[in-house]
């Protein structure tokens, strides 16, 4: 009905009858493409509405409660078309054009891809998908008997350790996923690991044809991590900008921080006084006057209390 | 003599929600009645505390999706119509009452709390309230922090970093178009981090950002002062660890203070509780009963039976937690100070709708806190993050761990078997758009032709930028938290289809050339979200987007 009626008005009927109305989108919108009767009888509304709204504005605040009393229980809705900075405010379109929004997810995206997803530090959430023709490659390699003896699978690297101990350090664990599923929750046992994943076709044999790859996760901490010795400390001056001052690089001094007993101790100037006095070099002892403990002490582990470093081979002294 | 400082931190947000397409919508609701509980009464407790010269440094977060609601005309007509509607109910209460002396006073109460809502609301913050909130950050009282543009929940979104890029660019950007300055802190929706976002938050100039506590715990190497100073990420932007004790002890439902009996009820309400003919004008159109915000009883107790609200005996309870709050931490900073080398500081931070929505009596709570705060001379201070930062630039460096404030502190609560179907969809969608950006490259660069003479050119650039707002309309971490707790989750669902449905369509419409410009317009009128700004921009690679600025 609608699309048939819009190339008709458009030369003749709107011109002849009716000069073209402005019109809201979104009072029209609303309303179901029933009949023409109410959509007719909407913008006879909306004029006397309007108006109100702009009163309260102009007049004093006394003037505005019965104003805007009375709007709010007629029709007050249709002060929307005012919003809008940018965008035109409203448009000219006939009465009986209407919305659709489809509303649907698509259902696949003709891809093949998996994705990693870290939940925990002891899950990740894999979802993939596969397009026909990926899977009918693989068919064709493995041959129909063989395909349908094997089972799809995940698997997962583990690529933690390759960094420091080079490719071969990387270890990987299968999951055999069902056919239909198209995501999967993968429990782990260990935290803090980096993983990446392929998605593919295992065969009974065990030869792997991998179909898609993922992103690489890494799955956080657990526990807390082991105190270093050697703590890094930074100054960032400024109020916008940063600019930083990585304080270790200059003068190591933290471990020799005691609490001074008046209240500005702790501020940067007291720091940077005592700078100067510690010695440079990693001859440097840390205090033991014990005041400046690690916090451990206050979450039950002491086990990460700093211990000074014996020889150079740290880049800071202790 | 200070020994220790209290940063309190207020997370005002709520979902994107405006349907001009209906004339009354339940969700729009959540708006209105956080205004009226939340929003005013805290701007009414910084006036008072303002107008009385008490200093406090209250740190606070409006996400622009929250703001761009509250700056909508749409929304403020139609809330001061949802006022007029609870004055009157409440006018009807005063009668329906007047035998009834135990609720007669609360009537009364009411009433008056409305209408003085309403004068504020319109003589007073002539409808804007988030030009009440820039006010007092201007006269240096308040610091707002500035926060993801629709409240993406990043370590999710950021298998792909386009699209956390995307989240914070426009969040900061947008926190400058309003409150006409740098923003120097971030909030992360949800405290969800994970290592790498720093980079993002530094490009954009901001100092310091806010974790949960084990995020600082975990973090490596093992910070020195736990979650009592802030942490430096290798980027040089601080991270601030969320202390458990005192959210512990607002935010327990059992041990917490909101849980006292003397308090007022939430899951009471008079639209639940009076006779359908009488309550019938003031519930849903469709007639079936919601909260309508008066409610006379109190928590009581474990029972079903509940007795009536005294305003009086909640108001004192509510002095009594904030002496009780400020003993808890004076005992936690006596503890700290003897072992650390500077003042510590405790991070509390709580979502804004507890204080007035949920918990009644919460902003009274935060007035009495601040008053005893400043009388006290006491060890405690309250502090902003960037004073604090000021006070203490010298900090440990480490790398937080990944973390959020949610069930179980990581992403659990986002993504399980209610709502982990969506990410395929959203994935998708962010590599669309990224994809879809950079071909248009040049396009996004430009601007409107003059006068409207390209038109093609013009509509084009339209669409891009609808289809980005779709795209950060669809990533609210909102949608996924409906989902899980199970109560809206039909709203929740409708609006990723509906998101993503717009999304796709532009998407294809653009690719096929093919972009209806009257449904592009209606979709513009109803997602207004960022209708000032280029958003399709903010998915180009960075030096693009540079370059473009060089250019103009």
């Amino acid at each position: 009905m609608a699309k048939k009626l819009r190339p008709k008005n458009k030369p003749g009927k709107i011109k002849g009858k009716k000069p073209k109305r402005r019109v809201s989108l979104l009072s029209i919108s609303r309303r179901p493409p029933k009949k023409a009767v109410p959509s007719v009888k909407k913008p006879v509304k909306k004029r006397p509405v309007k108006k109100p709204k702009s009163l309260p504005n102009k007049k004093k605040p006394a003037f505005q409660k019965p104003a805007a009393h009375k709007t709010s229980r007629k029709k007050p809705d249709v002060l929307i078309a005012k919003k809008p900075k940018n965008i035109p405010k409203t448009i000219t379109v006939k009465p009986d054009t209407t919305f659709i929004d489809t509303e649907k997810l698509p259902a696949l995206y003709n891809s093949t891809d998996v994705t990693l997803m870290v939940r925990d530090p002891y899950w990740i959430h894999a979802y993939w998908e596969t397009t026909p023709a990926s899977v009918l490659e693989v068919k064709k390699k493995l041959g129909v008997t063989a395909f349908k003896k094997s089972a799809y699978t995940l698997r997962v690297h583990d690529i933690s350790a390759t960094q420091s101990k080079g490719e071969n350090a990387r270890t990987s664990f299968d999951i055999d996923v069902d056919p239909k599923a198209r995501n999967w929750y993968i429990n782990l046992w260990r935290d803090n690991v980096t993983y990446y994943a392929d998605f593919g076709v295992r065969t009974q044999k065990g030869a792997f044809y991998p179909l898609a790859r993922s992103n690489t996760v890494t799955l956080p901490r657990a526990a807390t991590a082991p105190g270093k010795p050697d703590a890094i400390w930074m100054r960032v001056k400024g109020k916008g900008e940063c600019s930083i001052v990585n304080v270790a690089e200059i003068k190591p001094f933290t471990a020799a921080l005691r609490p001074v007993p008046d209240a500005d101790s702790g501020t940067e100037k007291a720091l940077l006084q005592r700078l100067p006095k510690l010695p440079m070099d990693h001859e440097f002892a840390p205090s033991d006057s014990g005041l400046c403990k690690d916090m451990t002490g206050f979450f039950g582990s002491n086990q990460f209390e700093q211990t000074p470093a014996s020889g150079g081979s740290s880049a800071y002294p202790w | 003599m200070v020994k220790g400082y209290l940063c309190l931190f207020l997370h005002a947000h709520l979902p994107f929600v405006r349907h001009p397409e209906q004339e009354h919508f339940l969700e729009e609701n959540w708006l209105y009645e956080a205004i009226t509980e939340t929003y005013i009464p805290l701007l009414n407790v910084f006036e008072r505390l303002s107008s009385d010269r008490v200093p406090f440094h209250i740190t606070m977060s409006l996400t622009p999706t929250l703001v761009s609601m509250l700056k909508d005309e749409l929304l403020q007509v139609r809330y001061v119509r949802y006022l007029d509607r609870l004055i009157e109910l409440s006018e009807k209460e005063i009668f329906r009452t007047r035998f009834q002396p135990k609720y007669r006073g609360l009537a009364l109460m009411y009433n008056r709390v409305l209408a003085e809502t309403k004068k504020n609301f319109v003589s007073v913050y002539k409808k804007d309230i988030v030009a009440a909130f820039k006010d007092f950050q201007d006269k240096g009282r308040l610091e707002i922090v500035a926060s993801c543009a629709t409240h993406g929940f990043l370590p999710n979104l950021g298998i792909n970093p386009a699209s956390a890029k995307a989240q914070i660019r426009i969040g900061v950007d947008y926190y400058k178009n309003i409150f006409g300055r740098k923003p120097m802190g971030f909030w992360l929706p949800e405290c969800g981090y994970c290592p790498g976002i720093d980079e993002i938050l530094k490009e954009e100039g901001i100092r310091y950002f806010f974790v949960d506590s084990h995020g600082i715990l975990n973090a490596d190497p093992k910070p020195k002062y736990s979650v009592y100073a802030p942490v430096y990420c290798p980027t040089g932007v601080a991270a601030f660890g969320r202390d458990w004790e005192s959210s512990k002890q607002v935010w327990s439902s059992k041990e917490g203070y909101p849980g006292d009996p003397d308090y007022r009820e939430y899951y009471r309400d008079i639209g639940f509780e009076l006779d359908y003919d009488y309550i019938r004008p003031y519930i849903h159109k469709d007639g079936f009963r919601i909260n309508t915000g008066l409610k006379y009883w109190r928590i009581t107790g474990n029972t079903e039976h509940k007795e009536h609200y005294r305003p009086d005996r909640a108001r004192a309870k509510a002095a009594l937690h904030a002496d009780n709050f400020i003993r808890n931490r004076q005992k936690q900073i006596d503890g700290l100070s003897t072992t650390m080398d500077r003042r510590p500081i405790v991070v509390a931070p709580y979502d804004a709708e507890l204080f007035g929505h949920w918990w009644f009596e919460g902003p009274q709570w935060i007035e009495f806190l601040v008053r005893k705060i400043a009388a006290g001379k006491d060890a405690l201070g309250l502090i902003t993050p960037s004073d604090y930062l000021a006070k203490y630039p010298v900090n440990q460096v480490c790398t937080p761990s990944m973390s959020s404030w949610g069930y179980k502190g990581y992403s659990e609560h986002w993504l399980d078997g209610s709502n982990d179907w969506l990410y395929r969809h959203l994935h998708h969608a962010i590599e669309n758009m990224v994809e879809m950006a950079r071909a248009n490259a040049a396009l996004l660069g430009k601007k409107p032709s003059r006068g409207g003479r390209d038109r093609g050119r013009d509509l084009l650039a339209r669409a891009l930028h609808q289809a980005a707002r779709e795209l950060l309309l669809a990533e609210s971490s909102d949608w996924p938290f409906i989902l899980k707790t199970g109560t809206m989750a039909p709203y929740a669902k409708k609006r990723i289809a509906t998101h993503i449905g717009r999304f796709t369509k532009l998407f294809d419409d653009i690719r096929n050339n093919t972009i209806n410009e009257p449904w592009l317009k209606e979709v513009e009128l109803r997602d207004t979200i960022f209708a000032a700004m280029p958003c399709a921009r903010y998915y180009l690679p960075e030096e693009k987007k540079k370059r473009m600025k060089a250019e103009g």
